[in-house]
């Protein structure tokens, strides 16, 4: 097959499925299949050009594609001059072979956990159109789980790339915070923001961050890890769902011991004022006269973070170093640390609040419980599916100390080979 | 944290910013600031311990 009949394909079925889940905001056709040509020609002369030659992949729109404006998913962006250059996640997949064919939805500047964007309507998960697929790389997920296109890039700063890969049931990876280049990407928080990829396969997703990290692929994996599930605050509000997806992978992996991380709930707190504090500060300028251009479901955390007292951030930056300490403890005993994704699975698109196990919550805030103390540690983490038939997916986070991004790959593509873990199909995107 | 001591501190730092609130606007950024407070209020205990 070559480069160019595979930019076709993907492009033929995203015009067929995209009006169902909205997950492109914008596609690229001339340049992708001028870029398809040109690795065909290279191929025809017998060159090599790279592992992943002809492989057509999205990108959140927050990346910046060269000659497009770079919206983040806002209106008020709409304005801004053309991006000049390709960011380097872009260049770097492209190094490889890949082929950008298009940006996807998100939360207004990733600010949320389900790209229910006011500008662009909402994603719809694949696994059932009434449902979220998560935020805010929702369209990049809601794209790779429905099978348009085998990877996607996205940002996680509080859980944007393992909340839609666990509601779409796909792979995620947050990398190692600061590993790879964020040049190019719009900035949100950057204490937290990390770039990453999405595939419907481990080995995929191991492919994709091959060509984003090159190096990193390189350092030893230990042969027997030893993992452990994170309890205490991990515990509390999970569906048995959730809970059941977290003891297959575990039970899977060897996870026997259940540690609690003792701060865990205040780093989600601080993680939730860091991100009030820098996003406020990001957006304070452009609030004071677009206030009203912003997406409502937004504007008012940003006002707020924008007038937050400095203190509160201070605090949260102390309590990042407490929780810092206690993760590196952690890791002095173990490899692997096993923790839901998401409280429960999707959503509906709309719903504000969800019961579980009794006690009703809001569910905007409240999707990332999990994956938001997890931020602040700076650690990488891939998020696994655990898709049963007939049922909505759920995600583990395979949670490892900073650089093991290896290891990580490598228990998720052991769970994919022998069945705990896989995107599974949805036979309607087929 | 009362809910009157942060709608005078938003209102208060809003107009010191420049950012002028009208008064639904008002409320809705108190009603964050309220959870944020909370959250401030955890935060500062676990990272001041006694």
């Amino acid at each position: 097959v070559t480069a160019s009949e595979r930019v076709r394909d993907a492009l033929e079925a995203i015009e067929a499925a995209d009006g169902a889940l909205n997950a492109f905001t914008a596609l690229f056709p001339e340049r992708a299949l001028a870029r398809a040509a040109r690795l065909d020609a290279e191929v025809a002369a017998g060159r090599d050009p790279g592992p992943l030659c002809g492989v057509p992949f999205a990108a959140k729109n927050l990346f910046d594609v060269a000659g497009v404006i770079t919206r983040a998913g806002a209106k008020v962006t709409e304005a801004d001059p053309p991006a000049t250059r390709d960011a380097d996640l872009i260049v770097a997949l492209e190094r490889s072979g890949a082929v950008l064919i298009g940006v996807t939805n998100m939360d207004e500047f990733a600010y949320g956990f389900v790209t229910e964007n006011a500008h662009d309507g909402p994603t719809h998960n694949p696994h059932d159109l009434t449902r979220i697929a998560g935020g805010s790389s929702g369209g990049s997920a809601a794209a790779v789980a429905a099978g348009v296109v085998p990877l996607a890039l996205a940002s996680d700063t509080n859980g944007s790339i393992r909340v839609p890969a666990a509601l779409c049931g796909i792979f995620g990876l947050r990398p190692t915070y600061g590993s790879l280049s964020s040049r190019g990407a719009y900035p949100f928080v950057e204490l937290l923001d990390t770039l990453g990829p999405f595939a419907r396969t481990a080995a995929d997703l191991t492919a994709a961050y091959a060509a984003l990290a090159p190096a990193m692929l390189d350092e030893a994996e230990p042969t027997a890890p030893r993992c452990a599930y994170l309890g205490a605050y991990f515990d509390e509000g999970l569906t048995s769902e959730a809970s059941a997806a977290v003891t297959a992978v575990g039970a899977a992996l060897g996870a026997k011991a259940r540690i609690a991380l003792p701060h865990a709930r205040e780093a989600r707190e601080a993680a939730f004022l860091i991100t009030a504090f820098e996003g406020g500060a990001l957006h304070r300028r452009r609030l004071r006269t677009r206030m009203n251009d912003y997406d409502p479901a937004t504007r008012d955390r940003l006002l707020a973070g924008a007038l937050m007292p400095g203190a509160w951030y201070a605090d949260a930056l102390r309590l990042r170093e407490i929780f810092l300490a206690e993760v590196a403890t952690a890791f002095e005993e173990w490899d692997v640390l096993l923790a839901a994704a998401t409280p429960y699975p999707a959503p509906p698109i709309g719903q504000r609040s969800i019961v579980v196990n009794g006690v009703e919550t809001e569910v905007r805030p409240n999707v990332g419980l999990f994956t938001q103390p997890v931020s602040l540690a700076a650690v990488p983490v891939v998020a696994v599916p655990v898709v049963s038939p007939g049922a909505l997916p759920c995600g583990v986070q395979l949670i490892g100390r900073s650089g093991s991004e290896p290891l990580l790959l490598a228990l998720a593509r052991d769970l994919e080979r022998r069945g705990v873990a896989g995107a599974g199909e949805i036979p309607a995107f087929r | 944290m009362d809910e009157a001591t942060i709608d005078a501190y938003v209102a208060t730092t809003a107009a010191l910013l420049d950012m002028p609130l009208d008064d639904d606007r008002r409320a809705a950024v108190t009603a964050v600031m309220l959870r944020l407070a909370a959250f401030a209020s955890d935060v500062a205990a676990a990272a001041h311990p006694e």
